[in-house]
């Protein structure tokens, strides 16, 4: 074991030796800058980054390839978050907790304030996840393989369980659409039939409903048609907060003062990584939940609170190296990004496994650590591009900014699919999500629906035709005991709200009397 | 504006109307692992819909609709979406989305300025600028071939 540990040293320092290089450094930098371009761009995610990157890091040598291409990854994923904050639409779906709180506190003249702390949450968030992945891998990948059908299953209703919190008012409202987004997920191809369904004749409709364009239509749109209304940008007559609040060191002091809600967000991030093909899009909608749920006044969240907004940025930045733990152990991506960084290692001739940490230990642990470097670079990127974004976005006038981020929002769908009939779903979506707004149904839980429903399914059919030898196949989904956790998870998660009333009404008689949870 | 609306029955109806419209809409040879699933969940969608509609005749939450700002300036900043949307491709990316930002630029400001000829004749300059700048971020950087259309 003190063999193991001597050798693991041994590699780390000579991994550090080989990063200590200027054209590394520069490479991190830049990767960091491009990412959160495209990152704050909605529509462009970080795996089509990664693909824009892949031909460019051919040329270079494996080491500098992998660093630029970890750089940009780390950095996409911090990018979305400065849409979600200033424009109220997440620039990738790791980023649509970050709306929740990043948005309202730009409405209060303190976008800075915002963009700093979701600089530092997601600088903090990224180092966790390489911690998580230098020391942790094969515990964790472990855990990862103990992933069935059924345990996919339970972890997608658990997800579903956020609605409760998602929905602003009415829990039956937020439920709706919850299955509006499941059913939108439903449409094209079954993932295990392969036959196509709810096409309503129309063959463009066989591709289904990508998730991003929906994201994008019913986040954008809907804030879009907000400010044509007012006749204003939505940011554009706020105060602006004095430059104490946004001051960096003050912000450092008020993210690190919450040390119960990092270190929570990041091991749920961690948590969710691992699984192959969660990833960032629900660990920051888990992690904001947990935070909410812990928090002694849950009911501010929603009206900016930082709290929050930290909880969602530290967890989406644990992902990026949390999802490598079961690519670089075992050859499983655990999200999209991590497909392209396995084919480039591949290229390479490394193959994923015990070999990459030993034969190719150096350059593994070079890599890993580098996006270690990259979480570091985000905080003078983050802060100078933000202040930049920032700036931007609030001397350009209300009558330039809708038909701007109109035309970023159109190239984004675009650009997914090269398809326009994207285009025109993405603007019915987004209509028909402003005037759902009108009545209740929001935004949020649509999107979680449509996230999690094809989880869901995938895992339900799957239980059910292995429990095929069963009188009952569906008890296939009760058999595990890592289900049963599960489950137990779901029933606490659903059953919270009204014990929180319970207990408040307990501890204080008479003064929550009446409360809806 | 539609004054003190029952959003709980609009929601109920909207609700059952698109479980109404999924459960017609499917295919009765379709093979069972392809739609257990999508009909489990119409089920869940319409009892939520209905329990929506029992609560909007019980206990009914009222709101106004459509009650900020001005309602036309959003019809007609959606339609231009739309058209814009559609006449990509027509008359390719470039000129239809520097007339289209032209033409909202020009709708939307009217809510705030008058908007002179000169003016537009400089806003003219500031959309073609700012469309070849994603264009070229697209097309050369990022290798999306965009519509040509009639034009470019």
């Amino acid at each position: 074991m003190i063999l193991h540990c001597e050798v693991v040293m041994e590699k780390l320092v000579l991994a550090l030796g080989a990063l200590a290089n200027p054209v590394v450094i520069l490479i991190i930098f830049s990767g960091v800058s491009a990412g959160l371009f495209v990152g704050a761009m909605p529509g462009l995610t970080a795996t089509m980054a990664l693909a824009v990157l892949l031909p460019f890091t051919f040329t270079l040598p494996p080491l500098l390839g992998l660093v630029a291409l970890g750089a940009v990854y780390m950095g996409a994923i911090y990018g979305g978050s400065f849409a979600a904050i200033l424009v109220n639409t997440p620039g990738t779906p790791s980023s649509i907790a970050s709306a929740f709180e990043g948005y309202p506190l730009s409405r209060q003249g303190r976008a800075l304030e915002a963009i700093s702390v979701a600089t530092i949450a997601s600088a903090i968030g990224g180092i966790a996840g390489v911690l998580f992945l230098l020391f942790l891998s094969p515990p964790l990948a472990r855990l990862s393989l103990r992933f069935g059908p059924s345990e996919y299953f339970w972890v997608a209703i658990l997800g579903l369980t956020l609605i409760a919190s998602l929905s602003e008012g009415s829990l039956l409202k937020g439920l709706l659409g919850g299955t509006i987004g499941m059913m939108l997920g439903t449409m094209g191809v079954a993932p295990i039939g392969g036959e196509t369904r709810f096409t309503f004749g129309m063959p463009v409709m066989q591709g289904g409903v990508e998730m991003i364009v929906a994201l994008i239509g019913l986040f954008v749109l809907p804030e879009l048609y907000n400010m044509a209304a007012l006749g204003r940008a939505s940011l554009g007559e706020v105060t602006v907060s004095s430059r104490e609040k946004a001051s960096f060191w003050r912000v450092v002091k008020r993210v690190l003062s919450q040390p119960g809600n990092l270190i929570r967000s990041c091991i749920i991030g961690e948590i969710v990584a691992i699984i192959p093909g969660a990833g960032g899009n629900i660990a920051n909608l888990v992690a904001y939940n947990e935070a909410k749920r812990a928090s002694k006044h849950p009911e501010r969240f929603g009206s900016g609170v930082i709290e929050g907004l930290v909880a969602s940025e530290s967890s989406n930045n644990v992902t990026v190296a949390g999802s490598m733990v079961p690519l670089l152990t075992l050859g499983i991506p655990g999200a999209p990004p991590d497909a392209v960084i396995l084919g480039v290692l591949l290229l390479h001739g490394l193959r994923p496994g015990i070999e990459l940490f030993t034969t190719s230990g150096v350059l593994t642990y070079a890599f890993i650590i580098s996006m270690g470097l990259a979480a570091l670079a985000m905080v003078p990127v983050g802060l100078i591009g933000g202040r930049l974004i920032y700036r931007i976005i609030f001397r350009t006038p209300y009558y330039f900014l809708v038909p701007t981020i109109g035309l970023a929002t159109i190239l984004g769908t675009f650009a997914l699919r090269n398809s326009f009939s994207d285009v025109i779903i993405m603007l019915i979506l987004g209509t028909a999500g402003y005037l759902l707004k009108q009545i209740g149904i929001n935004p949020p839980p649509i999107v979680l629906g449509l996230i999690l429903g094809g989880i869901a399914e995938v895992g339900y059919v799957q239980s059910t035709l292995g429990g095929a030898a069963y009188r009952f196949p569906v008890l296939r989904l009760f058999e595990n005991p890592l289900s049963w956790i599960l489950i137990g998870m779901v029933l606490f998660s659903a059953a919270w709200p009204y014990l929180a009333a319970l207990y408040r009404r307990l501890r204080s008689p008479g003064v929550s009397k009446g409360d809806d949870p | 504006m539609i004054k003190n609306a029952n959003s709980d029955l609009w929601a109920g109806c909207i609700g059952l109307a698109l479980s109404v419209a999924f459960w017609f809409s499917i295919d009765e040879e379709i093979m069972r692992l392809s739609i257990m699933f999508p009909k489990a969940m119409i089920a869940i969608m319409a009892l939520i819909s209905i329990l929506l509609l029992v609560k909007g005749i019980l206990k009914a939450e009222r709101q106004d609709l459509f009650n900020v700002g001005s309602n036309r300036r959003v019809l007609i900043t959606a339609l231009l979406f739309f058209i814009w949307g559609v006449a990509i491709s027509y008359l390719g990316f470039f000129v239809s989305s520097v007339l289209a930002i032209l033409a909202q630029a020009w709708y939307l400001a009217l809510a705030r300025r008058k908007v002179t000829l000169p003016t537009l004749a400089l806003w003219l300059v500031v959309a073609a600028g700012e469309v070849a700048f994603f264009y070229l971020i697209f097309t050369r950087l990022l290798h999306v071939p965009l519509p040509k259309g009639i034009l470019i």
